[in-house]
């Protein structure tokens, strides 16, 4: 920890505004598997396993990026309900590991029973994986809500402790999921013989294009009440899009971030310009980054700054913070594209029980 | 304005702790097990005091200035990683004596003492002063108070 350029005045930085955001890509899944289950889409519901694998992926990172965050990872056991001692229901971090690895299990599960059965050349039978896929529904719901809930239940961080972080955290990763998801099926569709239908793509886009708005909706309205208003409690927010006191390194962070998703807003309305690749991924690439601004350094960051005895230290993450971030990065896309390597060919039918690739 | 650890009487940094690495003794002090501490640093991201610190590198205290008699909950030098704060030298005034800061302030600045002795001097100042507490609004009920000795 002593490597980092953490704090005892912004005593998260990188790790834990990255853990912010996967947990919401990891949530953000769940916008396939609603219109394949719940609208019964079949052209969704053939390709709603990319997102639940992206969901297993993006649990992954997010518990590695606590793990490297915690001073003494060694000691995770004492989280272990049964061998340690699991401060639950009072603490939302014990929640969030909970939940988390429900997630994660509840996902594995369908995935793996879904492409198993479909390697054996069986009918995946509906008792075995529909009632997961609906728990898992409102457990992706859940994921982002205690993640939320973990910031805004704190009543010494003002700018944290907002009833609408949680709605927020909720359409920001409907934005990166979906964003991440039209990318992944762009790919797929181009570079594997695994068919991709317009119709998911669509639903994903007409998806993005809601929660896009929304969110700067919910951005404008949070700034709003924090700026209109004043006083001590918005001097976080005002640190933030203003700078304060001559300090104003998270300034033009935060405005790109705002810059991205209004372009990509304004991007994902124009119909003609998203039914072209190129011009399509440039706007999920510019939203999924956004929010990673946003949703990371952009909300933990400030909520240290001022500190809770209003004295103003700074933070850029070190070399070695950037470093580890990119491992886990890197480490979160090795495990969804192997994911994928493995999956298409089971669904396309060339790896399975009879018709084994020579 | 000097400021320490409120030792509160709804302590937000012992709710947020999800592996009960900190608690709230039965006489009020709110105390680490630091070789229990996993180093989340949830409660210092929690206390309005800013009053919990991180051992973000290991201590470096030379041999001859260690105290060999340490208390596991108190006085003792804190391993690498783990939270830290204050225990109102717990080691001290559980044996009647006052806290180091209190025999240090040279203005004589610092009250302690039992807060359901209505006898105690801590008692008399909270009944004749004028008293403040800080972001009283929290609602964590501190048992730290200013007070204006005028």
């Amino acid at each position: 920890m002593a490597v980092t350029h953490m704090s005892d005045h912004v005593s998260w930085g990188l790790y834990i505004a990255n853990f912010t955001f996967v947990v919401g890509v990891a949530a953000g899944g769940v916008m396939m598997v609603i219109p394949a289950y719940i609208y019964r889409d079949r052209d969704m519901h053939e390709v709603v396993i990319f997102g639940e694998l992206l969901a297993i992926a993006a649990i992954i990172m997010a518990m590695l990026f606590v793990t490297v965050d915690l001073g003494r990872p060694d000691r995770f056991w004492h989280l272990i309900p049964g061998i340690g001692q699991f401060n639950w229901p009072l603490s939302m971090l014990s929640w969030d590991v909970l939940v988390l690895n429900g997630y994660l299990l509840l996902n594995l599960h369908i995935c793996g029973y879904l492409l198993y059965m479909r390697f054996l050349g069986r009918e995946p039978k509906n008792a075995w994986y529909v009632p997961f896929v609906f728990v898992s529904i409102v457990w992706a719901i859940s994921i982002h809500t205690v993640t939320a809930f973990l910031y805004a239940g704190l009543g010494g961080r003002p700018l944290w402790n907002s009833a609408l972080l949680a709605p927020r955290f909720l359409v920001s990763a409907f934005i990166a999921g979906p964003a991440f998801l039209i990318v992944t099926l762009t790919i797929v569709g181009k570079l594997t013989e695994y068919q991709i239908a317009k119709g998911p793509l669509k639903t994903l886009l007409s998806i993005l294009r809601v929660t896009v708005v929304i969110n700067l909706f919910m951005v404008c309205s949070e700034l709003f009440t924090e700026l209109y208003t004043g006083g001590a409690h918005t001097a976080s927010a005002r640190y933030l899009f203003f700078g304060l006191h001559g300090h104003s390194q998270l300034v033009p962070w935060i405005w790109s971030a705002i810059a991205f998703n209004v372009i990509a807003a304004i991007m994902l309305f124009q119909s003609r310009l998203m039914e072209r690749r190129g011009w399509l991924i440039a706007a999920c690439v510019l939203c999924f980054a956004g929010v990673w601004i946003e949703k990371g350094m952009g909300l933990i960051v400030p909520g240290f700054i001022p500190s809770a005895l209003h004295e103003i230290v700074e933070y850029q993450p070190s070399l070695v913070e950037w470093k580890i971030t990119a491992g886990i990065w890197a480490l979160g896309f090795l495990i969804y594209t192997a994911a994928i390597k493995v999956a298409i060919p089971v669904l396309t039918g060339k790896h399975t029980l009879k018709a084994r690739p020579r | 304005m000097p400021i320490q650890c409120h030792h509160c009487e709804k302590p937000p940094c012992v709710n947020v702790c999800p592996v009960k690495a900190t608690w709230k003794e039965p006489d009020g002090l709110v105390v680490i097990d630091y070789d229990w501490c996993i180093g989340c640093r949830y409660c210092e991201a929690a206390c309005p005091y800013h009053a919990r610190r991180f051992n973000w590198s290991k201590p470096q205290i030379p041999a001859e200035e260690v105290n060999p008699d340490q208390g596991y909950l108190s006085n003792r030098i804190r391993p690498q990683s783990v939270m830290e704060k204050c225990t109102f030298c717990l080691h001290r005034t559980r044996e009647g004596r006052l806290p180091a800061c209190l025999e240090a302030c040279p203005a004589g600045a610092r009250v302690f003492g039992n807060l359901l002795d209505s006898h105690s001097e801590i008692r008399h100042v909270l009944a004749h002063k004028r008293i403040f507490i800080l972001k009283e609004d929290q609602g964590t009920l501190p048992r730290f108070f200013y007070f204006f000795a005028q």
